[in-house]
């Protein structure tokens, strides 16, 4: 079956041949990404989507880090770190903070796992749902920064008090990377032929 | 797959000359005729978004979002992103004092890469998309190199953060009472600002717009 791809990009029209298994293809003018499938099953991506929902629990319920000066120890957690934002007057700061390390890349992981679940041939409209969440969510998602963000305060406090890292810190980059594969593992073509095949 | 490659002076096949347009939601091109282009409002088949040449609005509300987060980048610099007390008095610290801090502190990569990400990429972005909107006005130009630009700064703009995430854990860390606390300053809430923003206008630029002034070699 040929159908035209029209590259979102630059707007040069592809004939193409779409091919039943995984593929990959580039714009001729432009090399953005036109069209990416793969083979990897939708049960092993629910799977992970299973365990970035676990591992991001863990990262809520313990602390990140921990700063032990004399014999006083404070520990931060994600949320707590949010809730001192908000105390210290400063609520948008906190939603961000919230949405940008929580509560977006749950949202990912949920479209992607609602989209997987939902019944195969199912109206069009409602699947370009998924679709749509998860292409608007994926750029304000940002697990990966965050973590490099403790890591800077912790090497800022590194010099004057005794920095102890936390069950969290281990549980969120898990997690983090689990995000970062789903973003690989769900490129919009193959999100449509999960849709349209099942998984 | 055959490629339209557009060869020397031909006009590339483009979804506009051939009435086709992509749903920038769920990625379906659908073929509009002629007397239908013209219609108020067309809705793509597959999942019911309006359908759209070109995105709407895309320079001017581009442009109304760099303006914003150019205004703001200066406080975003010159107050505080945090304050922090201790018994040995008070201390300010803006995005670059901290650098200057973490270099200090004998991590120099790591201060590398906070400088790039909070001083050189915003203002990078600023300069960048400013031009590229500038270019789209203009007489045509070679496309390519725009669009890698343009692709650069997408890819970088949310590392920005970083500064901000710092800033809110050590806020969250360092409450010890009278022997050392740290506030967070309003020079983060305009460097979250200016983050958002930046990264806003960078998704409401058509880099088809690029395209649409190429100077096809
Ligand atoms: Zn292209």
């Amino acid at each position: 079956m040929t159908s035209v791809i029209v590259c979102p990009a630059c707007d040069l029209a592809h004939r193409v041949r779409r091919p039943a298994g995984a593929a990959r293809f580039r714009c001729t003018r432009c090399r953005a990404e036109l069209y990416r499938t793969h083979d990897v099953h939708g049960d092993v991506v629910l799977a992970l989507c299973a365990s970035a929902v676990v591992l991001l629990a863990l990262g809520l319920a313990y602390p990140l880090i921990a700063l032990r000066v004399e014999d006083t120890t404070r520990a931060a957690t994600l949320t707590g770190a949010a809730v001192v934002l908000f105390q210290q007057g400063y609520g948008a700061l906190a939603a961000v903070v919230l949405l940008t390390t929580v509560l977006l890349p749950l949202a990912q992981v949920a479209a992607l796992a609602a989209l997987l679940l939902a019944p195969r041939g199912g109206p069009a409209a409602r699947g370009a749902r998924w679709v749509a969440v998860l292409s608007a969510v994926r750029p304000w998602a940002m697990s990966e920064v965050f973590v490099l963000g403790v890591l800077v305060a912790a090497v800022k406090l590194a010099g004057v008090a005794d920095v102890v890292p936390g069950i969290s810190v281990y549980a969120y980059s898990a997690f983090m990377v689990i995000v970062t594969a789903l973003g690989v593992l769900a490129p919009p073509d193959q999100l449509w032929r999960w849709l349209e095949h099942g998984r | 797959m055959t490629g339209a490659r557009p060869k020397t002076g031909a006009q590339p096949a483009t979804g506009r000359r051939l009435g086709v347009r992509l749903c920038l939601r769920c990625r379906a091109a659908t073929r509009v005729p002629a007397a239908a282009a013209a219609a108020a409002r067309l809705l793509c088949p597959r999942c019911h978004a309006p359908l759209h040449e070109r995105r709407p609005g895309s320079r001017s509300v581009c442009a109304a979002l760099l303006l914003t987060a150019a205004i703001l980048y200066v406080p975003a610099n010159l107050l505080p992103v945090m304050h922090t007390r201790t018994l040995f008095g008070e201390d300010d610290d803006t995005i670059l004092s901290g650098v200057i801090a973490l270099l200090h502190a004998g991590s120099w990569p790591l201060a590398l890469l906070v400088f790039f990400a909070s001083i050189v990429v915003p203002l990078l972005k600023l300069v960048s998309l400013g031009w590229l909107l500038l270019s789209t006005l203009g007489a045509p130009a070679p496309a390519a190199p725009r669009s890698r630009l343009y692709r650069m700064v997408e890819f970088v703009g949310r590392w920005s953060m970083l500064d901000v995430f710092a800033v809110t854990v050590l806020a969250c860390l360092v409450q010890f009472r009278t022997l050392a606390n740290v506030r967070v300053g309003t020079g983060a809430l305009a460097f979250c600002a200016v983050v958002v923003l930046t990264m806003l206008a960078a998704q409401t630029f058509d880099e088809r717009l690029l395209w649409d002034s190429d100077a096809a070699a």
